[in-house]
């Protein structure tokens, strides 16, 4: 279906015309030619700064050059509003942080700060900075420069913003000399080392220069730079490239003896089947969410490597703990006995781990062994259904994303094993900002909702706040609304402590209240489906985002 | 695609005119009829469909695997090749892709003929009233369908789709919606090219109602060549609910939904190309029946415009 | 009527259009459940955090005022902000808008070239095996399911024959041509730099081709249609009864007048490829507005959604409005008056 133009009115009225105008033929071909070209409307962008003329890649990877292909945009590059896996790949790379992490699982280590120390009670923070950082334009990255960047991310508010904005505000920021800051924290936050990995420092004076109107750069800064990080940008092309090349006077040695590499290019290749294409004709040699298939198949060739490690992101089907028949505890029990897990698992090719409550097992030591999970069992959960106040069944929704096969097939799977029991489930696709906004208030939260959570910083503050505390309740990682003020408080004792041993010891007894209340249904913590060439030593971080001074060709 | 992609734009002849309804059978019914059998493709179009119709009325009886419709599971066999206990092989689920096919062409089916009967009804009873009373009424309603018409359809059902949010249900409202002003156009062409035909003038003469003209005399003689697009138009609407489908606008599994399973489908077309094949096929196939069944009723009901396409 | 005061009532016709598609969008952008500033806010926003962006975006405000300023920002050239990227709709819509148009420029311009040559062999062989196998393929051009067909020649072009490049506008490490129009074929073209110019006319070849294919369908037979219609006229009949060999009564006296309403029929093709751009693009990772469109879609992010829809009904308008000047302007009836 299709466009009828209006012609039956306009007809006549263009004979009528044309009888009483002669006109030139071939000029009006002419005029009409033009005005199609014209209506290509030229656009405004920022014309590309040129490197150097060369060929498309084919059959090789140029010398030291590497090609991601990702689904996911790069849709906002500025340091404090964006905060994506993809942004994070392309902050990484042209900004600097206070600390950055490595390897696996993700250790701190230094990067424009030296050394962050909290005092015992977890409330003041003393932070000292590198004395040879620099900026792009050879300016030294001092405390007050690190100071703006606090304050700009507190007043914008967005994006990393949540990690910072409950125990700081805009005087929490002192500048003892220039290369040192003190943090004095409204509220003790013991992983507060943790989450500096996500404070980009740009330089102000670079900012200030593109301020519009009071935005601080921000409309700018959405698709260039202004940091001090290992590359700067070569080229944009709005939803479909982003090119960054290495700043050949970077300051700072990661010390891994790792050959950094020269031309990074983030590429959008929105399918597996095309993206695995691209990869097989070599114009692609990293890939991110690829199908279990695609995976093995390229794996299979020999040609690229399969990620192993685990992510540290759980995935889970939320249960509403306050409304509807889900809030009573023996129908999440039901469930959660209801589910198959071992299918689940081989639904993903095995890419994956199953879940032993609601850390990723991964993440140690954090996560609490010999916990009483409950597992696919149809008897017990029978008999959980029987103790509950509907023991002969009743209908749910399973909400999850629209398109997204794998949530798909976790809905059939608790859809099938449900329906032994006579619970009926309804799957709810839906578009990701309803599912948002059904989950912030307990009426309308679904009874189940499909979520993998992110792993912002390997710290089970990062897990378990965002999900089960309940200040966080009705935020989509915390759609079952979970409310328990014991709870509470064990996570509140938890930012408040310095110490590993006590800080475990709650974690401890936070994990096994929660599996106790079966809160929800606790799946797997997926291997990232990302393949990349043999050449390249493994670029994989739990953390978000690649960090590109972490790898490189051999 | 479109649904105009096979029918010209310009109603250029005007049915010709006939006192006798459209389904009664008077000698130029029975020659139009005579001549439909043999055009051996239109018979070829009509024989496709009814074997669809049949399918999709009896087809869920008879499936080899009846639970794989209504949502059992069986992973531990997903993506296996066509076989004997398979013949279409099996899904990313395990699930039988030859019952799930054959079960979705109920879906489909459904899903064509209700956004067919949606856009044909409103946009034949708007474009009737618009052709024929005119004014600012019908002004109006060209003017609305002015609007529609000059957004490509697939964005504008895709954006009524993703606001009603997913499902089959909304993606059939969705393109009704988006459908309408074709079926609006092509009525008012028609029934104003009727209104001012002596017959119509000769039954107002002897008093019959502006109503009763337009419902009993000018509609009936208009419908031939919008039932010529609506016949075409259903395999579209089975397409394009399959685009909005691969798109991630589709049915509510684990109802199967031919579109759908394309689009899960797609990315295992190299390791499991049965999974999105067949139903690519089937798609296909109803596309092209309703195609070649609309060329020939074009044949038939509309004779100047025979030897066009 | 003059034809410059006709051109003119079609152009002020075309605004009535656009205040009719504003308000649609609009109106449609209100009855989406969903809340878009939550989305925007980010993963952990704070309900501070929520309220900003809601006050920043306008979402506070009665629904009739938020049209009236979206109304009065139309003609300021402000056309909204989208409340994912936070970018002005009107930028976004010119990096994209150029990808879709260079993209269904070279769709029609592979349909128009295969289509009419095979259309009127088509109807010079009418009835016999050519003109039924024509038939067929026209008919499976308008029945695959073009996401369907992408995929293949992906995989065959793509990668069996190892042709042609299946993803993107450029090669991932090939110079960006400077920016003149948007179109990088014109402009690697109009600056010299043939590498470039190659490289996007390769990458282009793949999705111009599966988009192109409804619509080669479709002209091709019209054309025959439109060509064994002229060829029953009885001037033609004339030419033949005075001696004119087959082929020069096809070429000399029916050909021209069979392309004339051809002409509106690639008009209208024009807009068909305009919207199946949206799947071909999804498959080839084409960065036009057809991606963009999806993409907001189903985000519900609806500011870019109403200006896309502006934007391709201005498009459409103009394109109507040429086809049925340049029809006018060919029809000999029309000139011989």
């Amino acid at each position: 279906m299709a466009f009828y133009t209006p012609r039956e009115r306009h007809i006549a009225d263009l004979h009528e015309a044309f009888r009483t105008e002669s006109i030139d033929r071939r000029t009006f071909f002419k005029v009409a030619g033009a005005a199609a070209v014209a209506s290509g409307l030229s656009h405004n962008a920022p014309t590309p700064t040129l490197a150097a003329p060369r060929r498309g890649l084919r059959a090789q990877p140029e010398a030291n050059a590497l090609v991601y292909g990702s689904p996911q945009d790069i849709s906002n590059l500025d340091p404090h509003t964006g905060h994506d896996y993809s942004i994070a790949w392309g902050q990484k790379a042209v900004y600097d942080a206070l600390l950055r992490y490595e390897g696996n699982p993700g250790e701190l280590k230094p990067l424009l700060a030296t050394e962050v120390v909290g005092s015992p009670d977890a409330t003041t923070w003393t932070i000292k900075l590198a004395d040879n950082a620099t900026f792009h334009d050879g300016s030294a990255v001092t405390a007050e420069a690190v100071q703006y960047n606090f304050q700009r991310m507190l007043r914008k508010n967005l994006g990393v913003a949540w990690m910072f904005a409950t125990v700081m505000d805009q005087d929490s920021i002192e500048v003892v000399d220039p290369t040192t800051l003190n943090i004095n924290l409204l509220k003790p936050f013991a992983p507060y080392d943790a989450v500096l990995p996500w404070l980009f420092v740009a330089n102000p004076t670079v900012v200030q220069e593109h301020d519009v109107d009071g935005d601080e750069g921000e409309a700018w800064l959405k698709e260039n730079e202004a940091g001090g990080g290992p590359y700067t940008i070569a080229r944009w092309e709005l939803g479909s490239s982003y090119e960054f090349t290495r700043y050949p006077e970077y300051w700072f040695d990661p010390e891994n003896g790792i050959k950094p590499i020269d031309t990074f290019v983030w590429r959008i290749i929105r399918e597996s089947a095309t993206k695995r294409i691209a990869m097989e004709t070599g114009e692609v040699q990293y890939g991110d969410w690829l199908s279990p298939e695609d995976l093995e198949a390229l794996a299979a060739t020999g040609q690229f490597v399969a990620n192993q490690t685990p992510s540290m992101t759980p995935f889970a089907i939320k249960l509403n703990n306050q409304v509807g028949p889900t809030s009573d505890i023996n129908v999440r029990k039901a469930l959660s006995h209801a589910f198959d897990y071992e299918a689940a698992l081989e639904a993903v090719s095995g890419r994956g781990t199953i879940m032993e409550g609601p850390l990723a097992t991964g993440l140690e030591p954090w996560h609490k062994k010999d916990l009483p999970v409950l597992r696919h069992d149809m008897e017990a959960a029978k008999a959980a259904l029987a103790a509950s106040a509907h023991p002969d069944g009743f209908e749910m929704d399973y909400v999850y994303v629209t398109g997204d096969t794998t949530e798909e097939l976790f809905g059939l799977i608790l859809l099938e094993k449900a329906g032994e029991l006579g619970i009926t489930v309804n799957m709810v696709p839906m578009v990701w900002p309803d599912m948002v906004a059904t989950a912030v208030e307990a009426e309308t939260a679904p009874d189940s909702m499909a979520v993998y959570s992110g792993s912002d910083y390997l710290d089970p503050d990062n897990f378990l706040w965002q999900a089960y505390h309940s200040s966080q309740a009705g935020f989509w990682a915390a759609a079952s609304h979970y409310m328990n003020p014991t709870f509470d408080k064990l996570l509140e004792d938890a930012r408040a402590d310095t110490n590993q041993e006590n800080r475990k010891a709650l974690y401890d007894e936070a994990q096994l209240m929660l599996v106790n209340d079966a809160v929800e249904i606790w799946v797997y913590t997926e291997i990232p489906n990302e393949a990349w060439v043999p050449e390249l030593t493994d670029p994989y971080t739990p953390v978000m985002g690649g960090d590109l001074r972490t790898f490189g060709y051999q | 695609m479109s649904a105009e992609g096979a029918i010209p734009t310009l109603v250029r002849a005007a049915p010709e005119v006939s006192r006798r309804s459209f389904l009664g059978l008077g000698e130029r019914q029975r020659r139009a009829l005579r001549q439909f059998r043999q055009s051996p493709l239109s018979m070829v179009g009509l024989a496709i469909i009814g074997v669809l119709l049949a399918i999709a009325v009896a087809g869920p009886f008879f499936v080899p695997y009846p639970d794989d419709v209504s949502g059992a599971l069986n992973i531990k066999e997903r993506l296996e090749a066509p076989s004997a206990q398979h013949l279409f092989g099996t899904d990313q689920a395990g699930r039988d892709v030859f019952t799930r096919v054959i079960a979705g062409a109920r879906v489909s089916l459904v899903a064509g003929l209700v956004v067919i009967v949606l856009a044909f009804t409103v946009g034949t009873l708007l474009g009737a009233i618009a052709g024929f009373f005119g004014g600012r009424l019908g002004e109006g309603i060209m003017r609305a369908t002015d609007i529609f018409l000059t957004i490509p359809d697939l964005i504008l059902a895709m954006a009524f789709a993703a606001a009603l949010g997913p499902g089959l249900f909304n993606v059939m409202i969705a393109v009704s919606l988006v459908w309408w002003p074709g079926y609006c156009r092509l009525a008012r062409a028609n029934v104003v090219a009727l209104r001012d035909s002596q017959f119509a003038e000769a039954a107002q003469s002897i008093g019959a109602s502006r109503g009763r003209v337009l419902f009993t005399h000018i509609l009936p003689n208009a419908f031939p060549t919008i039932l010529v697009k609506a016949s075409m138009d259903i395999g579209f609407a089975v397409l394009t609910t399959a685009a909005l489908g691969f798109i991630g606008l589709g049915t509510q599994p684990p109802t199967p939904d031919w579109g759908v399973m394309i689009a899960d489908g797609r990315n295992y077309l190299r390791e499991a190309w049965w999974f999105s094949t067949f139903p690519g096929i089937a798609i296909l196939l109803t596309v092209l029946a309703f195609n070649l069944l609309g060329d020939g009723l074009r044949d038939v009901m509309d004779p100047r415009a025979r030897r066009r396409f | 009527m003059s034809l410059a005061t006709y051109i003119l009532r079609r152009v002020l016709l075309i605004v009535p259009t656009l205040f009719g598609v504003s308000l649609l969008t609009f109106a449609l952008s209100r009855i989406v459940p969903g809340d878009p500033a939550r989305l925007a806010a980010g993963a952990q926003a704070t309900p501070e955090m929520y309220e900003q962006i809601r006050r920043e975006f306008g979402l506070d405000d009665p629904v009739p005022v938020q049209y009236w300023n979206y109304l009065s920002g139309l003609f300021q050239g402000d056309w909204g902000r989208s409340i994912l990227s936070r970018r002005p709709v009107l930028e976004d819509l010119a990096v994209y808008w150029p990808a879709t148009f260079e993209l269904v420029l070279f769709a029609m311009l592979i349909a128009v070239l295969l289509g009419v040559p095979l259309g009127i062999l088509a109807a010079v062989r009418a009835d016999r095996p050519a003109d039924q196998v024509s038939r067929i393929v026209a008919l499976l051009g308008v029945s695959l399911p073009a996401f369907w067909l992408a995929i293949l020649f992906q995989i065959f072009f793509g990668l069996r024959l190892g042709w042609l490049p299946v993803s993107g506008r450029l090669a991932s490490l090939a110079e960006a041509p400077p920016t003149l129009t948007g179109l990088y074929t014109v402009d690697s073209l109009l600056s010299g730099q043939w590498a470039t110019l190659g490289d996007s006319v390769r990458q282009l070849l793949l999705p111009a081709i599966t988009l192109s294919f409804p619509a080669m369908a479709t002209i091709m037979r019209f054309t025959r249609a439109t060509l064994l219609e002229t060829l029953g006229q009885d001037y033609v009949r004339t030419a033949r009864a005075k001696g004119a060999t087959e082929r020069q009564v096809v070429t000399r006296h029916a050909l021209r007048n069979a392309l004339i309403p051809t002409v509106t029929m690639v008009g209208l093709s024009f807009g068909w490829a305009m919207g199946g751009s949206v799947l071909v693009e999804t498959v080839f990772d084409w960065p036009g507005l057809g991606l963009y469109a999806t993409k907001s879609a189903l985000s519900l992010d609806f500011m870019p959604i109403m200006g896309i829809a502006l934007l391709y009904g201005l498009v459409f308008s103009v394109i109507n409005i040429l086809v049925d000047v340049t029809y006018g302007a060919l029809d000999p009836r029309v000139s011989r008056a």
